[in-house]
């Protein structure tokens, strides 16, 4: 602790310990040790390769050499001092968590039968791994609780920030197995009869799902997916227990958590159909109900339409099901509602959204990340149609006077949305509700005209990438901004990320991206546990040809890069000892973790 | 079929049929939303020429940025000596040639190129034409 005086070191941890109920003695020997590079797993050690064929163009996985970070100048143009590593001072280290898709794999509001119409258009509505993401949502909390000391500089982990699509479907059950998850609350992935699965993954008539009891005469058996025998028994039968994320957690809006498949408007047939008796295994009868259901919504001919074809035994391209009423689609506000409803460690009760905001039917919110850095959490997402998005004006104005403030208050700002640069352009509207929409270039440029806007996180393509976006000379002082997209829990390579601000005490900043593997072993060995079946799901990820597997890790600039550019302002004068208060504070949360929660 | 006549399909398909001007004009939104996340493609190419220059070692000082005109993607951008990264593939990403300064380091598919990089092996060498 050298900046902390003895006297103000004393009464932080007094204050840490009774606020956490932590042995005092114990707690000021830790925080008084000096901050120790994390050694949990990152692709900085071992990175997973896409390995040997097994059968037909079905390859397994296996592990390779860890990846070092990358240094990207394209903001500073100028090869850093190497002695930068020995100055550097952590300002904010987070966690980066996106697109969990979450999946009810046997709700019968779910689309599968369309990959049947149209594999590559229809390519969300069914994957080989949809009764496998909890515990992939599972294996990735516990990869991020792994690392929730730096590689970098051992600074403690202060926040996880989570850009959307935590459902599939737009369903309350996706919803509260992903809050769930999160929280460290046990999840079995089960709907309808208990611990029995009931779908088109056991469904004959479902030629183009993989049937992971004997897959033969599938669309996946053909590739040469293995057969797995008890696969989907294990996969809702298990109950599956994260952990929970050892930090406060944050969220924002994705398509999936607005849309029907991230797209779709949901008519009232579509709520029927989710909570019902049946589901359907054939498209063409699916996509008839879909566009009948539009055509009156909930009138009386709707439910007339569906009451004749189901007296007259016209539902052809269906099976019968067990109802569930917890099957239920959102209703619009809910999803925000949802986040009140959790534990209250790691908290915050909402997880970014407010009472207030809840109220004003608000859903983007700004938090501070110890004293340097402040996050904003945006909703990008188009609530009438398509899987893109877009910055509504209103939204747009808040943040311009909120990044205002904080350049004057000497903030480095982190932008979350769902949403990125290339998928910022949907103009769907309403014609009796037309919006005012901003979109990418738009955006980008209001900002880079506040140099405090040092990085734009973000997902929704499933591909790590990361962009500079530089000022031009016209606009401000050199630099820019930098945008890091990450990948995706449910489609290869499966990874997370974590970030880290650091000043290098010489004018300039740096933004470490660190990708995360979950934790779940590289190679599956057979094991039906929730570990082994989360090993599974990305070992089926890397096979699923139709989402072009082999894009998605992105490139080496994309995955473990050290993001160099100007410091915004003088950083000189925040002082060491306002970090190391932030950071006591933080390591005697995570001591908290380690032991339960007790407080 | 599930247990449903030829008579049910047909019988469904004139209800179908009676309801499908409304369904167009009422759900024509949807449908036109029905389109693929936006980037896939150039995102591929992308990707692909920085493991192309990577994977010959040499350091990429400004990652290269990619625009679209008509049918074929080009990006542009320079390695840390200075000599210019230039990419050029069609839309299709069936032959993408990436050239550092004079000389051509790729000309191939974009696929072989991810595969390769997504399996840890060596980046292809050039495809003869």
């Amino acid at each position: 602790m050298a900046g902390l005086s003895r006297r103000t070191f004393l009464a932080t941890v007094a204050g840490l310990s009774a606020a956490w109920a932590l042995p005092h003695e114990a707690l000021g020997r830790s925080l008084s040790a000096p901050l120790v590079r994390g050694e949990g797993p990152t692709t900085v050690g071992q990175t997973i390769l896409v390995g040997s064929v097994r059968t037909g163009s079905y390859r397994v996985l296996r592990t390779g050499p860890g990846e070092p970070y990358y240094p990207r100048l394209d903001l500073t143009g100028e090869i850093p001092d190497p002695a930068r590593a020995q100055r550097r001072r952590s300002l904010a280290y987070v966690g980066h968590l996106t697109d969990m898709h979450i999946i009810d794999a046997q709700s019968p509001a779910r689309f599968e039968p369309m990959i049947a119409q149209d594999h590559a258009l229809w390519a969300g509505a069914f994957r080989p791994q949809d009764t496998l993401t909890t515990h992939v949502g599972a294996s990735v909390v516990r990869s991020i609780a792994d690392v929730r000391v730096s590689p970098v500089t051992g600074a403690p982990m202060a926040a996880a920030f989570v850009t959307g699509d935590s459902a599939d479907m737009l369903s309350r059950l996706e919803t509260r197995w992903y809050i769930d998850l999160l929280d460290g609350v046990p999840v079995t992935a089960d709907s309808g009869v208990a611990a029995q699965y009931d779908g088109v993954q056991s469904w004959p008539q479902a030629y183009y799902a993989y049937h992971p009891e004997d897959p033969t005469g599938d669309w996946f058996g053909a590739y040469g997916f293995p057969a797995v025998p008890g696969m989907l028994a294990a996969a809702v039968g298990q109950s599956v227990d994260s952990g929970g994320l050892p930090v406060p957690w944050y969220a924002v809006y994705g398509n999936h958590d607005t849309l029907l498949l991230g797209t779709l408007g949901v008519p009232f047939g579509l709520r029927e159909l989710a909570v019902g008796g049946r589901k359907y295994w054939d498209w063409s009868p699916l996509a008839m109900d879909y566009l009948q259901s539009w055509t009156a919504d909930s009138s009386a001919l709707t439910r007339m339409v569906h009451a004749a074809t189901s007296v007259l035994g016209l539902s052809y391209g269906q099976r019968a099901v067990a109802a569930d009423p917890a099957r239920a689609l959102l209703e619009p506000g809910e999803f925000m509602a949802a986040h009140f409803d959790t534990t209250p460690f790691p908290g915050p009760v909402g997880h970014g959204f407010t009472a207030e905001g809840m109220a004003a039917g608000r859903t983007y919110w700004t938090v501070d990340v110890g004293p340097a850095v402040r996050a904003f959490g945006l909703d990008t997402c188009n609530a009438v149609a398509g899987p893109d998005g877009a910055v509504p004006r209103a939204q747009f104005d808040w943040l311009e006077a909120e990044l205002g403030r904080a350049q004057a208050e000497r903030r480095l700002a982190l932008v979350f949305s769902h949403h990125n640069s290339l998928t910022l352009e949907n103009d769907a509207a309403l014609a009796t509700d037309p919006q005012d929409l901003v979109h990418a270039e738009e955006f980008v440029s209001m900002l880079l005209r506040y140099p405090c806007a040092v990085a734009w996180v973000n997902g929704h393509s499933h591909i790590n990438t990361v962009v500079a976006h530089p000022r031009r000379a016209d606009d401000g002082p050199p630099g820019g901004l930098w945008e890091i997209t990450t990948a995706s829990c449910v489609d290869f390579p499966q990874q997370q990320r974590v970030i880290e601000v650091v000043d290098n005490r010489d004018g300039t900043v740096s933004i470490f991206g660190t990708a995360i593997d979950h934790a779940a072993p590289a190679a599956w060995t057979g094991d039906l546990s929730p570990e082994g079946l989360a090993s599974l799901s990305r070992e089926f990820s890397a096979n699923d040809w139709v989402e072009t597997p082999s894009m998605r890790p992105g490139s080496l600039l994309d995955r473990n890069v050290e993001l160099l550019l100007p410091a915004p302002f003088d950083l000189s004068t925040l002082t060491d000892a306002q970090l190391e208060a932030a950071h006591a504070a933080d390591r005697a949360r995570l001591a908290a973790w380690e032991a339960g929660w007790t407080a | 079929m599930d247990g449903v006549s030829a008579r049910g399909r047909l019988c469904l398909a004139a209800a179908v049929v009676g309801l499908s001007v409304a369904a167009v004009s009422g759900c024509a939104s949807q449908v036109s939303a029905l389109a693929p996340v936006g980037g896939d493609d150039i995102t591929a190419v992308r990707n692909a020429a920085i493991d192309v220059v990577t994977g010959h070692t040499l350091l990429v000082k400004d990652a290269p940025r990619c625009t679209q005109v008509a049918e074929r993607f080009s990006c542009v951008g320079p390695s840390t000596d200075g000599s210019p990264i230039i990419v050029d593939a069609p839309v299709d990403g069936s032959t993408m040639i990436v050239t550092v300064g004079a000389t051509v380091l790729y000309s191939g598919p974009v696929q072989d190129v991810l595969d390769a990089a997504s399996r840890g092996e060596p980046v292809p060498t050039t495809v003869a034409p």
